[in-house]
């Protein structure tokens, strides 16, 4: 059983990291929650161009 | 065909494996072979998720799709993006910091060794049928249309994708996904570049789009609260988000596909760009799909596209019922045709009223010509009850195969067959690495060298493969091409999400107390499956929130002893 000893150890370390407020600088973006929100913006954009698409050719 | 189009198909199908496994072949290691080294940058995790999610259906079923009901199917994919975002958020920091190599991993270290054996069985089931789908799908359109053997075009096109999945691993999965992307694209933007071209002359593009809106075919959003209503924004972004999430936070093929980027920002980046490209993808596909449907406006279309079933029903004596329908389809299209022709004189003439009344015309002449072509299958059934294939199916190769010049025949065959591929080698790589780091290792074999790990998965990607054709060859496969695998992932994908869901969320429940859980739950979504007709994509809400649910009673009750928060539990990452 020593694969899961490690697992639980390797686990254990990941849940200290991970309850941690993670600090990093993304590229193109700056932060993880920008890019999120960009790309939730993005997403908005498609459909609004989409519903466009849809009311001017129906 | 002639001898350019297989010269294409040829150059296009082995050219990219060839070099692949020329540039993994030193794959040894088994980090190497089951998730690249960690080492595979951004773009390409992105297009390699891209290819696994889409496969040959997308580019056989959706243009027909496209053709017979308009493009609203395209809001299914909208609950995506929002699922994207969750598993960057949760999922992949937790996967990368405990270095695993497949997703039920982390269940056997969050729950217990029972659980993660749960979790992998049921993707197991799950994938190893879907790749024979995956397989039979192509092989049953283009060996009908082109006269191939089925079998064969079974054999060989499982055959290659086995071979080198084999010898590269994760690595060369990634790296061919890539170009055959590039072979997809290429493809695709050049039947809607020729299906455009071949639009009457005297048409402008706008003025052929505003005519396939008038009937009815552009429909891509609809923000109504209408339950009857197959597609709308609401059903997507909501029953879509559950499919999603369970299919890119638990399924192993795309785990894999995303584990093997450099570090987790890469593989964020890749699934961001899925998040992002999805939606406009799948609308570019049902946008060919609608310019072959106006194509068929100004041409004739056949009364039925499986022409190989027409002409078994003639040689079975339905000819005379189906030159019946044939006539009776002849004077609808001419009448379709020439009130087209009033429909654009109108708009072009701008006077609402006469659009009104040539657009309602023509929408009435459609119907009349579609109820034509139910009636015409209906033979067809009669003719050979076990007629499997929709004729939807159909449109958009024999559109290729007609009426497109040599050379781009052969390589939209390509684009189909490279789909299948791809998405192939995506799964049987997955289904080896969980067979091999899921039960081989820590049950038979616990301390073997990387190199024995690595025989083994190249074994097992074998006999999946072999597994995966042989469903193909032998499987009574189901009718609709295009949702036969949806309807199989949801049978199985809300029980393996609740799984996830609970490791992540509900850190109090423990490992027996959620298996229970998840065994009930997939026994009640398969019943359910039997005996009501719930649409799919309930079945992935029902076993997730089945799973939940229960697991929280059973450790409040049953399994109460053991009810203190695990040591190992790991809470979400929302950075």
């Amino acid at each position: 059983m020593m694969l899961d000893e490690e697992a639980i150890a390797d686990t254990e370390a990941a849940t200290r990291k991970t309850v941690e407020p993670e600090i990093e600088r993304v590229p193109l973006f700056g932060t993880w929650p920008r890019a999120y929100v960009i790309v939730l913006g993005l997403f908005g954009a498609e459909v609004a161009l989409l519903y466009a698409f849809t009311r001017f050719f129906s | 065909m002639n001898w350019i189009d297989y010269l294409v198909l040829l150059a296009a199908l082995l050219a990219i494996p060839i070099y692949g496994i020329w540039k993994t072949r030193h794959s040894d290691s088994l980090g190497d072979y089951l998730k690249g080294d960690s080492n595979i940058r951004w773009a390409t995790i992105g297009l390699s998720v891209m290819a696994t999610q889409a496969g040959p259906i997308t580019f056989l079923s959706m243009p027909g799709q496209a053709y017979e009901n308009g493009i609203a199917f395209v809001q299914n994919y909208f609950g995506q993006p929002f699922a994207l975002l969750v598993v960057c958020a949760v999922f992949i920091p937790i996967f990368h910091r405990m270095k695993v190599f497949t997703a039920y991993e982390y269940l056997g270290q969050r729950f217990d060794t029972k659980t993660r054996l749960l979790g992998a069985f049921l993707f197991l089931i799950q994938r190893g049928l879907a790749a024979g789908i995956t397989i039979y799908a192509p092989a049953i359109i283009i060996s009908a249309l082109l006269g191939w053997r089925l079998s064969l075009t079974v054999c060989l096109a499982g055959g290659l994708v086995v071979v080198y999945t084999m010898l590269g691993g994760t690595r060369i999965v990634s790296l061919t996904q890539q170009y055959q992307m590039g072979v997809i694209f290429s493809g695709m933007a050049i039947a809607f570049a020729m299906a455009i071209y071949r639009l009457p002359d005297d048409l402008s593009i706008p003025q052929a789009l505003a005519v396939a809106g008038k009937m009815g075919k552009l429909d891509a959003v609809d923000f109504s609260f209408d339950f009857s209503k197959r597609y709308t924004f609401w059903s997507g972004a909501l029953g879509g988000f559950f499919l999603a999430l369970a299919y890119f936070g638990a399924d192993q093929s795309q785990v894999q596909r995303y584990l093997a980027g450099e570090s987790a920002t890469s593989s964020r980046f890749g699934l961001i760009l899925n998040a992002v490209m999805k939606v406009p993808m799948q609308f570019a596909i049902l946008l060919v799909g609608a310019t072959v449907f106006l194509f068929y406006q100004f041409e004739k279309p056949p009364l039925v596209f499986n022409q190989p079933a027409a002409e078994l029903a003639q040689e079975r004596g339905y000819g005379t019922q189906l030159d019946h329908f044939e006539k009776a389809f002849e004077a609808s299209f001419t009448a379709k045709k020439a009130g087209i022709g009033v429909l654009t004189r109108a708009m072009a003439g701008g006077d609402q009223g006469a659009i009104a009344a040539a657009t309602a015309e023509v929408r009435r002449l459609d119907a009349e010509g579609q109820t034509i072509r139910a009636d015409a299958r209906k033979i067809l059934v009669q003719a050979d009850p076990n007629l499997k294939s929709k004729d939807s199916d159909y449109v958009f190769l024999t559109f290729v195969i007609r009426y497109l010049p040599h050379g781009v025949v052969g390589l939209l065959i390509a684009v189909i067959f490279s789909a299948a591929l791809s998405a192939t080698a995506a799964t049987l790589n997955a289904l080896a690495s969980t067979t091999t780091v899921d039960f081989y290792r820590p049950l038979i074999r616990p301390a073997a060298p990387d190199a024995h790990y690595v025989f083994v998965s190249r074994i097992l990607t074998a006999v999946w493969g072999l597994f995966a054709i042989g469903v193909a060859l032998f499987a009574n496969i189901v009718e609709n091409l295009i949702e036969a695998g949806n309807i199989l992932g949801s049978l199985f994908y809300g029980s393996l999400l609740g799984l996830f869901v609970v490791a992540f969320f509900l850190r109090h429940v423990r490992g027996s107390a959620v298996f229970a859980a998840a065994v009930i739950s997939q026994v009640a979504v398969l019943v359910l499956f039997k005996t009501t007709s719930i649409g799919y994509l309930w079945y992935n809400v029902i076993g997730c929130a089945g799973v939940a649910f229960l697991s929280l009673v059973f450790q409040a009750t049953i399994f109460r002893d053991g009810a203190s928060p695990t040591p190992t539990a790991t809470a979400p990452v929302t950075a």
